[in-house]
């Protein structure tokens, strides 16, 4: 894909984001936002935001970073800043 | 190792073995033609895993091939409705725009004015393009509010390189200032959106005019994308022409983009 540093993309669907969160620990609270399955805490995005599982968008290694699909965190992340 | 060579239990390694660079799509919501578990479309170098089909055992190693592939090969999982907007943006790298980007690259503007200048030139670049824009004009409106608004309409209707670096050239104080009548006040130039009535435009005309000739511009301009917005507007020019007293002709006009740009004279 492009000119990215990443070494492969996979590509999932909405109806798998509960399978992926799943698989790095993750789920969801009442009013929608990603949290760590043992604490309950919010998970936060690279820019410090909490971020719902319907925004999520891209996963991507550097511990975890859980990246929202709206343009400005996609520009971001193309662009290497996140 | 490659994603598609760790789903040993789905895919057999002869055949992975040659489907190396070929795209992997996970499809979490059909299950496969004849209870397949994959499928390979070779024309779109793309194989698709239906995991909604899986047995229990061959999830599970799924799910192990996943968190495998993320820690050791760096891998990205992006979700599908993103995939080629984000392919777009990676690939995103035209030389006028980098100009631009580079010229007002802060402290010239705000951090966040030059992001929502940055988002706006892709927009544009999107449009030019025949790309929908609008989830991405609302995306830059939600995380830059209406002076994000104002920055992506003067980037689209070239603003930033016609008018404001020639100004910030000659003279950096008359550049400031006009920024922030365009920016604060939004006079220099009123976009027209599929919202706005016959009435409402008119009305809009009207308190620029007022307001430029207190600033000292000489001109506002009146822009328009769409055969509907283009039509009000010429209905609105002539409608309100006699009653505010004002001149105006046509500086730009583009028919396959179905753009109107109309200077009015103060």
């Amino acid at each position: 894909m492009g000119t990215s540093k990443h070494k492969e993309t996979i590509v999932f669907d909405k109806n798998g984001k509960d399978f992926i969160l799943d698989i790095f620990n993750k789920s969801e609270d009442k009013a929608g936002f990603i949290i760590e399955k043992s604490t309950k805490a919010r998970i936060l995005t690279p820019e410090g935001k909490e971020i719902t599982k319907d925004e999520l968008a891209v996963i991507k290694k550097g511990s975890e970073k859980f990246i929202a699909g709206d343009l400005t965190s996609l520009m971001k992340l193309s662009k290497g800043e996140l | 190792m490659a994603f598609i060579q760790r789903l040993k239990s789905i895919i057999p390694t002869s055949i992975a073995k040659n489907l190396s660079g070929y795209e992997i799509r996970l499809d979490f919501t059909n299950k496969g033609p004849e209870g397949k578990d994959y499928l390979v479309n070779k024309s779109k170098k793309q194989v698709v895993i239906f995991v909604k089909g899986l047995t229990s055992l061959r999830a599970d190693s799924l799910k192990k091939a996943i968190i495998d592939c993320f820690h050791k090969e760096n891998a990205q999982f992006v979700e599908v409705s993103k995939h080629d907007l984000l392919d777009r943006l990676y690939k995103y790298n035209d030389n006028g725009d980098n100009q631009i980007l580079n010229f007002f690259k802060p402290p010239i503007l705000a951090q966040l004015d030059w992001e929502a200048l940055r988002d706006s030139l892709f927009l544009r670049n999107e449009f030019k393009h025949h790309h929908p824009i609008n989830s991405l004009k609302q995306d830059i409106i939600l995380r830059y509010g209406e002076r994000g608004n104002t920055i992506s309409n003067l980037c689209t209707a070239g603003y930033f390189e016609e008018t404001m670096i020639p100004l910030y050239n000659s003279d950096p104080k008359e550049f400031w200032t006009y920024y922030d009548l365009a920016l604060n006040k939004g006079i220099t130039a009123l976009f027209v959106n599929h919202s706005m009535t016959i009435d409402k435009v008119g009305d809009e005309i009207k308190r620029r005019l007022e307001s430029g000739k207190l600033y000292g511009l000489k001109y506002i301009h009146i822009h328009g994308i769409g055969d509907e917005n283009i039509k009000k507007i010429k209905t609105c020019i002539e409608k309100y022409k006699s009653i505010l007293g004002y001149t105006q002709k046509n500086v730009f006009f583009d028919d396959k983009l179905h753009v109107i740009v109309i200077e009015i004279i103060l």
